[in-house]
This record gives structure tokens, sequence and C-alpha cells, in this order.
């Protein structure tokens, strides 16, 4: 599963080239009865979906609630703009946990679908960072921080996105928590230790160590 | 005097206005606590109603991002809701800031006549006129509460 976010020109032909005949090529509409409708009886695998900038909040949200029956563990890649795969990661929280990659158009122009290294996935990583802090540092809401689409980027990284954060939590500890829970869906924070940041993160890097993870 | 005060140009970066306003740092930078914790006197962990232990919150006030939990949670500590921002002696203030949707952004305390004290999100504690944090990062004052204080033991912050 993947996202593709800005969608340049042609974005979806030059996907499908790449995938193959079979690549199926769905534009998304606003009667969303109807697009539901065609995600789920459509036998394509892989599946382009495109003209996601036309949903609002609440046909995402619909979308979110049938996540199972629409995608079926077909290998789907989303076309959308930076704005809306916020909207995804806001209104579609189910939906988005699917997606294991996020790719802007720049960053991979001749081989998006290629597997990610963890040398790839520690830049796109610190990319995202770097914005996150910078736009967020003054910020005193950890809902507004969250939800920062750099933050949501990371998040929809998925478990790639676990070794850098980790690595990051042991330098300094930031707000990772809230992604790493999105993630993995763990909890290892004691009650007596929530909102002690260091506690925070000793938590989640013994989380780490405990689950098969180096850093 | 401002001009006297230290400065941050972190500070200044996000709050342009602020200048205008008079302000002093009072911290260095830390991220081991946020606005609401500091507001309600805490200097040792992060406030928020999150679900995940990234934050504390009062175990008895509602986990919503409402000016009400908020004001539930600064009424375990025996804050009661207020009409003025004046200065009064024996009484500690604080103020809630939300956005434009109601969503809370951030609080500060009343520190004296003039000043009231605010950590920055993750950047230094600062004291200075209340609204002088209004605007398009913090959005509005919308909650003002006060509480007793006993003079033997001033709250944090008085600096």
């Amino acid at each position: 599963m993947a996202i593709i976010a800005p969608p340049p020109a042609r974005a979806v032909e030059r996907i499908a080239e790449r995938l193959g005949r079979n690549a199926a090529q769905i534009h998304a509409s606003e009667d969303i009865r109807a697009f539901a409708a065609k995600l789920r009886e459509s036998g394509a695998d892989p599946m382009i979906v495109s003209g996601l900038d036309a949903l609002s909040d609440s046909a995402w949200q619909k979308l979110d609630r049938q996540r199972d029956r629409l995608l079926r563990d077909r290998l789907t890649l989303l076309v959308l703009s930076m704005e809306s795969a916020e909207r995804l990661a806001r209104c579609a929280p189910n939906l988005a946990s699917l997606f294991g990659a996020f790719y802007q158009w720049d960053d991979v122009p001749d081989a998006p679908l290629e597997p990610a290294t963890e040398e790839a996935d520690q830049a796109t990583f610190d990319r995202r960072a770097k914005q996150w802090i910078e736009d967020t540092q003054f910020v005193s809401s950890v809902t507004r921080k969250v939800r920062h689409p750099a933050y949501q980027e990371i998040v929809a990284m998925g478990e790639r996105a676990i070794r850098p954060i980790l690595r990051d939590l042991e330098r300094e500890p930031r707000m990772w928590g809230p992604a790493l829970h999105a993630i993995t869906g763990a909890l290892p924070v004691l009650p007596a230790d929530a909102g002690k940041v260091a506690r925070v993160a000793e938590a989640w890097l013994a989380w780490g160590r405990d689950n098969g993870y180096a850093w | 005097m401002p001009g006297e005060r230290p400065r941050a140009a972190l500070i200044e970066h996000y709050f342009p206005d602020i200048v205008d306003w008079g302000y002093g740092v009072t911290s260095d930078i830390t991220v081991e606590y946020n606005c609401i914790a500091w507001a309600a006197g805490d200097d040792s962990r992060y406030w928020w109603p999150t679900e995940e232990g990234s934050a504390y919150w009062p175990p008895e006030a509602p986990r919503s991002l409402t000016v009400e939990a908020f004001a539930a949670a600064f009424g375990r500590l025996g804050y009661v809701v207020c009409d003025s921002e004046e200065h009064e002696d024996g009484v500690e203030k604080i103020a809630l800031f939300a956005d434009s949707s109601g969503e809370p952004t951030h609080a500060a305390r009343q520190l004296d006549a003039t000043d009231w004290t605010s950590k920055v999100g993750d950047l230094h504690d600062i004291r200075h006129p209340l609204r002088a944090l209004e605007g398009p990062e913090y959005g509005q004052v919308v909650l003002l509460m006060k509480r007793a204080v006993s003079r033997r033991e001033p709250p944090p912050g008085r600096k």
C-alpha cells in the first residue's frame, strides 16, 4: 500500500505503466456511495485510485468505516495532494493505517514502487521531522503537534518509521509516543509516568528492544 | 522595563508582535513540560488529554479537547471560573486560550498586575501581558479561572 503526493501530470498513467497491464485505475467521484461500490466490486490488483482531492471530510469518514471491504489486502496506491493526505490521516485513520509508504513524487520520480531502503527511510524521516519541529516547536497543544502533516506522513510510513523514531527518541525525548502508538498499537507507558518525557521515552525504547528493534 | 528583559529570537520568530507588547524570557528551552502543566504549577511533565501516556491528565477530568474538559482539569486544583483578568491580592488566576473552533491551544498563569507567565510550546517560559499571545497561533483568551493562594507558599514562576 502506498500514498503518492502530490499528483503530478499523468501520474496515474505513469504509475500504471510501471505496474503493468493488470493495474486498474479508479477515479473517485463525489457520489461516495457509487465510488465505494466501484472500489468494492473491482477485482483489480494492483489498484491506483485518483481523484481523491474532491472528497470531503465526511466522505473520508464513510470510506473509513468500510475499510476492510474496500481494499481487501490488494496493493492499492492513492494518488492525492498533500492536503488530502492530511485529511486522510485525520478523517480516516483506520484506512490510513493500511498505507505503509508515503512518497512525494519528486522523491522517487523513476521508481516509486521500489522497496525503500533503510537509508531512504531515515532520510525521509529526517526531512519530515525537521519540518515538523520547525513548524510546531512553539505549539503547546499535543493534538496540534500530532495533527501536523509532516507528523502524519511519518505515521503513514508505518513500521518503517519505527527505527528512525527510536533513534531520534534516544537522542532527545520528543513527542513521538502518539506516532509509535498509532503505528504499533502498543501502550508501554505506565500510568504513573504519563507525561514525564524522559520516562515516556525510556518506556518506548524498552518496548523497541523487547520487540527486536535495533537502531 | 521591557528593554531590560532577556529576549529570545525563536519566541519573536513565532510571535513577532510580542516585542511591541514587551516580554521577558524566564527559563532555558525545555521539553519537560508544556503550557498547561506550567499554568497548573507543574514543571515535571506534559499535561494534555491524550490517551496513550505521552501526557498526564487529571483522572477526574474528561479526556476531551474542549474548554469544559480543561476547566475541569483546573477545577481539580481549586480554580473556579471568573470574569476578570485584573490582578487581585491573594488570588491566582489562569487564562485558557482557544482557536476559532473552540479547541484549547494554550494556558497562562497570572504573576502580578501587569504580567502573566507562559510556557511557549517546547521553547522558553516567558512573562508577558496576557493579550500579547493572542493571535493566529494561540487564538483568543476564552476562559479565566481563579483560586485563593497562600502567601506563605508562592506558586512557581514568580520570577
